[in-house]
């Protein structure tokens, strides 16, 4: 985020700045070593008074101690001259700060009511000189920020002779890469010298950067979300910042670039001519700048003043000692703006009734255009920038219409047909849209059991849709809770990846039912399950509840009274409506249709058990069902599904009941023990440690078995097929009991081979002889 | 010299940022308040918020103090209580809203106050607002009334009106006031950005522990 309103910040600077025009004296002169003496008001003064007054100084001693001392002695010479120079203006300006490098001296002065508005103020040096390294050549730099803008300002003095050149240019690189300011100066400007124009005041320090000036002061710059997100200014990266990191960057001092290949002769001559066109043809620091080799970041105002090198001191003329060196304009100032109209010059021009030195000073006149920051406007277009990305950020949330937010599903029946209905969300937005259903507060799933969506998450482009099926469905995982009184109801979240939520309600009636039920709670249920439910009626009191669910009484009365005799009970499949009925009536209490579920009821009563007979009835039966196909409409019918498939049906409604105990008759707790046992006594034994009611489930049914068995004479085959279907689902383990009888047949094996242990006689079963027995009956 | 060692004027800004959840009863206009808050708009008519709504601003505070809040404006209706937790759990700042005519409205604001000071975070910085002051004449509770169990609940308290914006944009300036950044931690929960591909680093809203897998 930063980065982008640094950016709209930068775009929108004008907004919140205000453009003030500073006027600038720039001095430079090389004095040759002299002290102080001549009255240097003609090259100080101007019309105007300045806002600001850079001087520097080359050459201010020769003498060999210099390179060694740091003596200020000298400075505070000049010092004092140039306070002279400025007479009663003097007492208006306040030295802010000097830097001297041996025999260089840059000193800045800014009227007084300007202090406080001076600001970072930073000095550097470069010595470039014998080893590149000394001080007798080089630069001296000041930088600091006026209002809002930054200013630098570079005194140099390069390699002399006319023959330097290259050697000027490369101290003119070496001072540009070598004088660096810190971006965040831990240390203070080395206090100045009381300067007699002025007390001088302590420059305050602060933190400055290349960057935009307001970027220093109140613009949140790192991010970090949740809590405090950052803070600028703080330390960073120490990087330096170079002369040219400033807004405005003026450049004076000895270049000692001379005018090459002319003789002195012909110098005069055309400088009696004032032709300054032919003369800077060949000023070397002009081929310089043309050539792009030195100074070509850097303007010069037009030169219309003499050479300024060499003359004879105390005159106005030209060097006339044994050297003869040719006149040169080896003093200059240059300026560079970031803005292409930040620096103007009013006047360049040298003062050669200065005579003490070989050189003359130079001096510049500029005005400057300098930002000033309006804090109050700067907070306004601040405000308006984070607004906008607020905006944008609001704009560009991910949006969607839900098309329905309650679902009533009516009825829902245990194992009924899956109730499916649709919700369509539609990318409303700018922007792709991801979304995906999520958990309630500290649950784990998107939804209950007896839901499922599809899909709970894709993603929509914008204008386009997405139909999510809402399906409702109960089966033995979802139903235990729903009777045990839990509602279908539920909240499901639609959450927009990075944006907002939404909430759909989901609703249905469920209708209980006695499958699906703890047997526990089965036998406290006053009255059958749909009944107690509508009633709202509540749970017998533990003490008061009945030894075996009604429910597995009914089912086992009708199959010891009608399906004894049937010899593949537990081996057909059952008709499905017949085994809703059936489920319906034990629900209701409801008596059991026996014209729905007996093939003839009158004769199949009479007629029991004579499986013989069972053969020839067949046909019969299947004529009469025939006929009466046509009057059931209503209830459901077993019309040709073949014989006694209401008791099959009553069977297999046996099984998915016992299939569906959410803890089965044998509980998961003892499923181990119990596939593993190996003795008749053992397999007793375990009935002591299941609950009573399940015990007395478990004992019904292996009664029933018994008498299935006593009632089939023996038939081995028949033996086994009932401890096998009545073992698999009244013992279950834990995990998918179908992966795991795949993956251990044995599993199955065992699991009958317990229930074996109940379903037949001692004498007929000695541990693993059964089958052999078996045979040996038959 | 008075102004040696002294800060720049304009210090380094800082920007925080928020979690605020907006809770009340259904109707008594927390949409509206955001809606008021962050696009300046306001609906007569407006369909009642089945879900979480998410909107972001930022508020700039006089002393460079930046903080933008990122709001969940959650649903009113009972049915939806049950899901507040998912949004005022990582909160930092609440904004438990009633409707000045509706005197039920304030003893729900209430009872949110309750669960707020008992299971969010023990930090989290409250305000009680009543909203719809341009509906006075049929005002139900009385200003003071609120204000006194504000002040006694420790609760920052305005009566606002989304519809004529009086108060709102003072609200929640003050909770911006009122949030404790001198002990933040810099990087608590500390989230990363997710729209950077857009261009532009906008910061992801929150996401619940329970469902942050996007």
């Amino acid at each position: 985020m930063s980065d982008y309103v640094t950016k709209r910040m930068l775009d929108r600077e004008a907004e919140f700045t205000e453009q003030k025009t500073i006027s600038v004296f720039v001095g430079t002169w090389n004095v040759n070593g002299k002290f102080a003496s001549d009255a240097l008001d003609t090259w100080l003064m101007c019309e105007a008074e300045p806002d600001i007054y850079a001087i520097g100084f080359q050459e201010l001693d020769l003498s060999a101690e210099a390179f060694i001392l740091n003596d200020n002695t000298r400075e505070e010479d000049w010092t004092r001259a140039v306070a002279r120079g400025l007479g009663d203006r003097a007492t208006n300006y306040w030295k802010i700060v000097s830097k001297q490098l041996v025999g260089l001296l840059l000193m800045v002065f800014v009227r007084k009511e300007h202090v406080t508005i001076v600001k970072d103020v930073q000095t550097d040096s470069a010595g470039v000189g014998i080893m590149g390294m000394m001080g007798n050549k080089g630069g001296v730099s000041v930088r600091m920020r006026f209002h809002d803008s930054t200013i630098c300002f570079v005194n140099c003095h390069l390699a002399a002779d006319d023959t330097q050149v290259l050697r000027r240019n490369q101290d003119y690189l070496e001072i540009c890469r070598r004088i660096t300011f810190p971006i965040n100066p831990s240390y203070s400007v080395p206090s100045s010298p009381v300067s007699p124009i002025t007390p001088i005041p302590t420059s305050p320090i602060s933190a400055t950067a290349a960057s935009p000036n307001w970027l220093q002061n109140n613009i949140p710059i790192a991010v970090n979300i949740g809590g405090m997100i950052g803070i600028s200014g703080g330390p960073a990266p120490e990087k330096a910042l170079t002369i040219f990191d400033s807004d405005r960057l003026i450049w004076m001092g000895d270049l000692n670039y001379r005018i090459e290949a002319l003789p002195l002769a012909e110098i005069k001559d055309l400088w009696e001519k004032r032709d300054f066109d032919v003369l800077l043809k060949f000023d070397q620091l002009s081929i310089q700048r043309t050539n792009k080799w030195a100074f070509d970041e850097f303007e010069e105002g037009q030169i219309t003043f003499p050479p300024t090198y060499k003359y004879d001191v105390r005159t106005n003329n030209w060097d006339s000692s044994e050297k003869k060196r040719a006149p040169a304009w080896t003093d200059r100032i240059l300026w560079r703006s970031k803005d292409s109209d930040g620096i103007k010059q009013l006047a360049y021009r040298s003062h050669i009734d200065i005579t003490q030195s070989d050189h003359k000073p130079v001096s510049a006149i500029f005005t400057m255009k300098i930002k000033k920051i309006l804090p109050y406007k700067q907070n306004e277009v601040y405000i308006s920038i984070v607004r906008e990305l607020d905006k944008f950020e609001n704009d560009n949330l991910p949006d969607a219409n839900v098309s329905c937010s309650v679902f009533d599903y009516g009825e829902i029946k245990y194992l009924g047909a899956p109730q499916t209905k649709s919700v369509t969300i539609e990318n409303t937005g700018h922007v792709i849209l991801k979304f995906k259903f999520v958990p309630k507060f500290d649950e784990q799933h998107i939804c209950q059991p007896w839901l499922t969506i599809e899909p709970s998450q894709g993603f929509i482009v914008p204008g386009e849709g997405e139909t999510i099926k809402l399906t409702v469905a109960v089966d033995n995982v979802s139903a235990p809770a729903l009777n045990a009184g839990e509602k279908i109801e539920d909240i499901l979240i639609i959450h927009l990846e990075n944006g907002k939520d939404f909430f759909i309600s989901i609703h249905g009636k469920y209708v209980p039912t006695c499958f699906a039920n703890n047997l526990e709670r089965l036998v406290r249920l006053p009255k059958p399950i749909k009944l107690a439910h509508d009633e709202n009626l509540s749970l017998l009191p533990i003490g008061h509840q009945i030894s075996v669910p009604k429910e597995i009484w009914r089912i086992l009365n009708f199959i010891s009274q009608y399906g004894k005799n049937v010899n593949d009970l537990f081996t057909v499949t059952g008709d499905q409506s017949l085994i809703t009925y059936i489920r319906e009536c034990l629900d209701t209490g409801e008596e059991f249709d026996l014209s729905l579920l007996l093939d003839d009821p009158q004769k199949k009563q009479e007629s029991l058990p004579t499986p013989l007979e069972d053969d020839d009835k067949t046909i019969v039966e299947l004529d009469k069902h025939s006929t009466d196909l046509s009057t059931l409409t209503e209830k459901p019918s077993h019309g040709s599904l073949g014989d006694n498939i209401g008791v099959h049906s009553m069977a297999e409604v046996l099984i998915r009941f016992l299939q569906s105990l959410p803890e089965p008759v044998i509980p998961f707790h003892l499923y181990d023990q119990c596939i593993n046992i190996k003795s008749r006594l053992a397999a007793h034994e375990v009935l002591e440690l299941i609950p009573s009611v399940h015990a007395n489930v478990f004992i019904y049914i292996t009664s029933l078995l018994q008498e299935v068995i006593n009632h089939n004479k023996k038939d081995i085959g028949r033996i086994e097929t009932l401890a096998f279907v009545l073992g698999s689902v009244m013992l279950r383990s834990k995990t998918n009991d179908r992966l795991r009888m795949e993956l251990h047949a044995s599993q199955a094996q065992k699991k009958k081979e317990f229930l074996l242990y109940f379903i037949t006689n001692e004498l007929e079963l000695e541990d693993d002889e059964v089958e052999d027995n078996f045979s040996a009956d038959l | 010299m008075s102004n040696s060692n002294r800060q720049h004027p304009q210090a380094p800004g800082k920007l925080y940022q928020f979690k605020l959840v907006l809770l009340g009863e259904a109707a008594v206009g927390k949409s509206s308040l955001v809606l008021r808050f962050v696009k300046d708009q306001f609906d007569d008519y407006r369909e009642s918020t089945i879900g979480a709504a998410f909107l972001t601003q930022t508020i700039h505070l006089d002393d460079n103090t930046t903080v933008k809040f990122e709001i969940w404006d959650t649903a009113g209706q009972e049915r939806y209580k049950s899901l507040a937790p998912m949004y005022y759990r990582n909160a930092n700042c609440a904004v438990v809203v009633y409707d000045i005519t509706q005197a039920s409205s304030l003893e729900k604001a209430k009872s949110w106050v309750k669960e707020l000071q008992r299971q969010a975070d023990p930090n989290i910085v409250i305000a009680l607002a009543g909203n719809k002051t341009d509906l006075s004449s049929r005002r139900a509770i009385e200003r003071e009334d609120a204000q006194a169990y504000a002040h006694d609940a420790g609760l920052l308290f305005f009566e606002t009106s989304a519809k004529t914006a009086a108060n709102v944009n003072e609200l929640f300036t003050s909770i911006a006031r009122k949030m404790p950044l001198d002990q933040l931690a810099p990087n608590s929960r500390l989230r990363g950005s997710l729209l950077n591909n857009k261009g532009v680093d906008l910061t992801n809203p929150p996401q619940n522990n329970n469902y942050c897998a996007c």
